[in-house]
């Protein structure tokens, strides 16, 4: 479909979209774009606005402010009061409800938007069988879709979605009816499925493991706004805030207060009295202030209170263990706070034991606050 | 997520076609109405027809004192649903039909033969009680307030209370009425002081809507009331509207009157529906669990078969037999019985047009009042028309105007406009007067059903590249497929059975059965009269059991 001029233009992109219910206010002045064959995520909280936002992008809804282009064409325009309607933006969506039609055959949902297209009966048939092939439905063709399971509806949502071969295709919480292995099995399917098709892709999901796993970049949604757009390393790593590092990822934090600087470092003391030197963050610090201290469980190593070590380190007391299989729970005290750091199962811990942890300088992240 | 509600604020604008759509179904609904309303604001009449007149006073008490039934009714019908919902009964299946069935029969070929059973002079019952050594004169008399009240109490109001109940006792938690008993209480018990209250919400619109529907009855008091000079306001109308020549002034003042009191009475019955509209119409599969019974069941299972058998089998036995008499109710005569009223009726043409009559306004009524009642109910629930509030009380509104007003406000139309001349003696007008009588049966029952479709069901279709016309056809209509058939069903069972609306409508060539019925009935040709209601009443239990069979829902959910 792409001519070479085109190639590098993004297949969409919102221009300070706003959606206004009332006095609430769903999405924010949101602004990004998708770049052909790109994967990108809206990961946020339910109520973060990234359904309205994909729901707008589909023509489901009417943006209050900003506007949306499609392949380079204004597709949604408050000011100039532009809207095309879902059924000429020729987008496929998967639902998170898959809204698989009850009264139609699984053939006929996934021969749908074929059949709306005035495709010759005969061609339907093949790309219908060429479809329910590629998304592993061919057994099912003519099984009425109230037969089927959720990760077969699932599947047959999705093969309505691209029969077509829709340059853009939009996943609402695509996986998150399923149970935790099925999931896994067509988040690998859909990566596989995007690269063959070579479809550029807008996941919508509050799940950040998914969020990182499919996507080239991640929007982390929160009260309507990104608060950060960057490629899932990046979100992980260099969070732009505490909220974001905190959604991302399993997170210790610990409360402190910034008692001297000087410099290259901060000292910090916790309630307990325990206090840690620790290099600078970019953002301004000042004495007195309360701030955050925060470490990736991954980041920390455990041990014995007296190894030496050349990293930083925290004094800990083991509070508590809970066995759950691959991994144990340890809820530990640490500098005053309580927090749970998942271990190895095979450490040999005991309640009330002191243990020592130790992590990277450069792994500590500080952010000024309180409060959870 | 709220994917509908969300769906339908983006289209939230629009002002003229929202006003188009608003006006065309107020001048199809309302015109009627407005006809009659501004045809009674006419001073004089009022006078004469309201102030002066003794014979309305007494037609209004008369209407009032026959419609004050519905409590009793509500009542009785609450019981006898309890007891089918929630008990173990034997035969409870047989009997649910049963009540069903007699829901479903029309009233007037059972009110000739309770007239066989309880005249006051020839009644059967009478003679047989009068052969008793103490009993002097005749104890029963039909034509008479007690004896109307009786035919409508066992004819129709108790089973459409029970069926109109039955529903919202399944909706109810089974385990609030298994704690009471688990408490201790004995069945009686846990009736009066746990069902009772739970459902006194229910009970009472119950009532309202009995106290509505008793207003607007007419053709057993126009049958049974009239001969003795018994009249309520519906016949008082009958007969201002048959006078030589018609005092249609008259009867629209009057009508005007009555219709203010309804309407006032509606509004208030729909406030009560308010917020229960689904709890009532919708089920969300909780089990319709029973509570478990000892041998008092039998008990119970033999009064519900004797109440139906007197009820129901006992007067359709004397329309059967009242078909076959010489002379309707004389039962001492030399030769009783005779075939010839059967080959008279069924050798006469008019018996034969007005058969077709009544199929071509009942499948007439039935194909176009569906979609029209479907397609007004997916623009109330699911569009976004600035005015679909409006849309949904116009289309509410033929709910409380009787049958017999709409027919004089369609008359007085047509009569008056040379425009609609034509429609005058066709049968298009009956088509239109049993669709708009329908209409707000069809919607609400629609609406439900369409509310239950997710959004997204019809989001999928949009963005496969679906217009909005597919999406309603493609998507919505196979959807609520079975209410669509429920309520092609009950409208074309209205239409067979309508008396009311279109008494005052038909011209001879275009009389239905139910009109040639009710005219052999008050013309004293009885028995014609009996075999003709016969036949209806075989024809509209006919289209009842096979709708049954595939699934009539007016209690179920409409989709899964």
């Amino acid at each position: 479909m792409s001519t070479p001029s085109q190639s590098d233009m993004p297949i969409l992109s919102l221009r300070g979209v706003s959606k206004f219910y009332g006095r609430t206010t769903a999405v924010d002045n949101v602004s990004f774009e998708v770049r052909r064959g790109e994967v990108v995520t809206l990961l946020g909280h339910s109520g973060s606005g990234k359904s309205t936002t994909l729901r707008m992008i589909a023509g489901l809804e009417r943006p209050t402010e900003g506007s949306i282009e499609l392949r380079g064409t204004t597709v949604a325009c408050a000011d100039k009061g532009v809207f095309v309607p879902a059924e000429r933006r020729g987008i496929g969506l998967v639902f998170q409800s898959y809204a698989v039609w009850p009264h139609m055959s699984v053939g006929e949902n996934i021969g749908y938007p074929l059949r709306v297209r005035k495709v010759p009966r005969a061609e339907v048939r093949q790309r219908v069988a060429k479809t329910c092939d590629l998304v592993g439905m061919s057994d099912f063709i003519d099984r009425p879709a109230t037969q089927l399971s959720g990760g077969q509806q699932q599947r047959v949502a999705l093969g309505r979605a691209i029969i077509h071969e829709p340059d853009l295709l939009l996943l609402d919480e695509p996986f998150s009816n399923l149970d935790t292995q099925l999931r896994e099995e067509l988040r690998h399917y859909m990566k596989r499925l995007q690269r063959r098709l070579e479809m550029s892709v807008l996941y919508v999901t509050h799940d950040q493991v998914e969020a990182m796993d499919l996507s080239d970049r991640v929007a982390v949604m929160y009260n309507g706004a990104i608060e950060q757009l960057d490629e899932p390393r990046n979100v992980y790593e260099h969070s732009a805030n505490f909220f974001i590092q905190r959604f991302v990822g399993k997170l210790l934090t610990l409360h402190g207060r910034v008692v001297a600087l000087d410099g290259s470092e901060a000292e910090v003391r916790f309630a307990d009295g325990s206090s840690l030197s620790l290099p600078l963050p970019a953002r301004p610090l000042e004495e007195g202030m309360s701030v955050r201290v925060c470490l990736r469980p991954e980041d920390v190593r455990v041990q014995a209170p007296d190894a030496v070590v050349t990293d930083r380190s925290l004094q800990a007391e083991v509070l508590e263990l809970d066995y759950l299989g691959s991994y144990q729970d340890c809820r530990l005290a640490v500098g005053g706070t309580e927090v749970v750091l998942a271990v190895d199962k095979a450490a040999s811990l005991e309640t009330g034991e002191r243990i020592s942890l130790a992590f990277a300088p450069d792994r500590v992240h500080l952010w000024p606050g309180d409060g959870k | 997520m709220t994917a509908g509600v969300a769906h339908d604020a983006d289209h939230r604008r629009g002002v003229l076609p929202s006003l188009l759509v608003l006006g065309l179904v107020s001048v199809v609904a309302l015109i009627p109405v407005i006809v009659v309303v501004v045809g009674g604001l006419d001073v004089s009449a009022w006078r004469s027809v309201l102030i002066d007149s003794t014979e309305t006073h007494r037609a209004l008490i008369n209407s009032v004192l026959l419609a004050l039934r519905a409590p009793f009714a509500a009542f009785i019908g609450l019981v006898i649903a309890w007891l089918l919902v929630r008990w173990p009964i034997p035969g409870r299946g047989v009997l649910e039909v049963s009540f069903w069935i007699a829901f479903m029969m029309p009233l007037l070929p059972l009110t000739l033969g309770w007239s066989l059973l309880l005249d006051e002079y020839d009644g059967l019952v009478n003679q047989a009680l009068m052969m008793l050594p103490f009993v002097e004169g005749p104890v029963f008399d039909i034509n008479s307030l007690r004896g109307i009240t009786w035919v409508h109490m066992t004819a129709s109001t108790v089973p459409v209370m029970i069926i109109m109940l039955a529903p919202a006792i399944r909706q109810m938690d089974r385990a609030q009425e298994e704690a009471a008993r688990m408490s201790g209480a004995s069945p009686a018990q846990v009736f009066r002081q746990v069902t009772l209250p739970l459902l006194v919400a229910a009970l009472a619109t119950g009532t309202m809507l009995g106290f509505i529907r008793g207003l607007e009855a007419f053709e057993v008091e126009q049958v049974l009331g009239a001969p003795v000079g018994l009249h309520v306001y519906t016949t008082r109308v009958f007969d201002l509207v048959n006078w030589e020549p018609p005092r249609f002034t008259e009867a629209m003042a009057l009508s005007t009157a009555v219709l203010i009191a309804l309407v006032g009475l509606a509004a208030a019955h729909r406030r009560g529906l308010r917020g229960r509209d689904h709890a009532t119409i919708s089920g969300r599969g909780m089990s319709t669990g029973e509570l478990t019974l000892g041998r008092g069941r039998y008990l119970i299972s033999a009064v519900l078969f004797a109440i139906i058998a007197v009820t129901v089998m006992l007067p359709a036995a004397f329309l059967v037999l009242g078909s076959f008499m010489t002379l309707f109710g004389f039962f001492g005569i030399d030769d009783p019985f005779t075939f010839e009223h059967w080959r008279m009726v069924l050798g006469d043409s008019n018996f034969l047009i007005a058969l077709r009559n009544s199929l071509v306004i009942g499948l007439g009524a039935g194909f176009f009042g569906t979609l029209v009642c479907a397609t007004l109910a997916y623009v109330i629930v699911r569009s976004a028309l600035r005015y679909r509030a409006a849309l949904d009380f116009v289309a509410w509104l033929p709910w409380c105007v009787p049958g017999i007003l709409l027919g004089v406000g369609l008359l007085s139309l047509v009569l008056s406009s040379p425009l609609l001349g034509f429609f005058y003696g066709s049968l298009g007008l009956l088509v239109f007067a049993v669709v708009i009588s329908q209409l707000p049966l069809g919607v609400n029952l629609l609406k439900s059903s369409v509310s239950q479709v997710s959004g997204e069901l019809e989001a999928a279709a949009s963005v496969c590249g679906a217009g909005k016309v597919r999406v309603f056809f493609e998507i919505v209509l196979p959807l609520i497929r079975p209410m669509l058939v429920s309520v092609f069903v009950l409208i074309v069972i209205a239409g067979l059975r309508d008396i009311s609306t279109t008494v005052l409508l038909a011209q001879p060539t275009t009389l239905p059965l139910s009109v040639l019925l009710f005219e052999y009935a008050i013309s004293g040709a009885k028995e014609s009269a009996a075999v003709v209601g016969l036949i209806v009443t075989l024809i509209i239990l006919a289209v009842a059991l096979l709708a049954r069979r595939a699934g009539l829902m007016i209690d179920k959910p409409a989709t899964s």
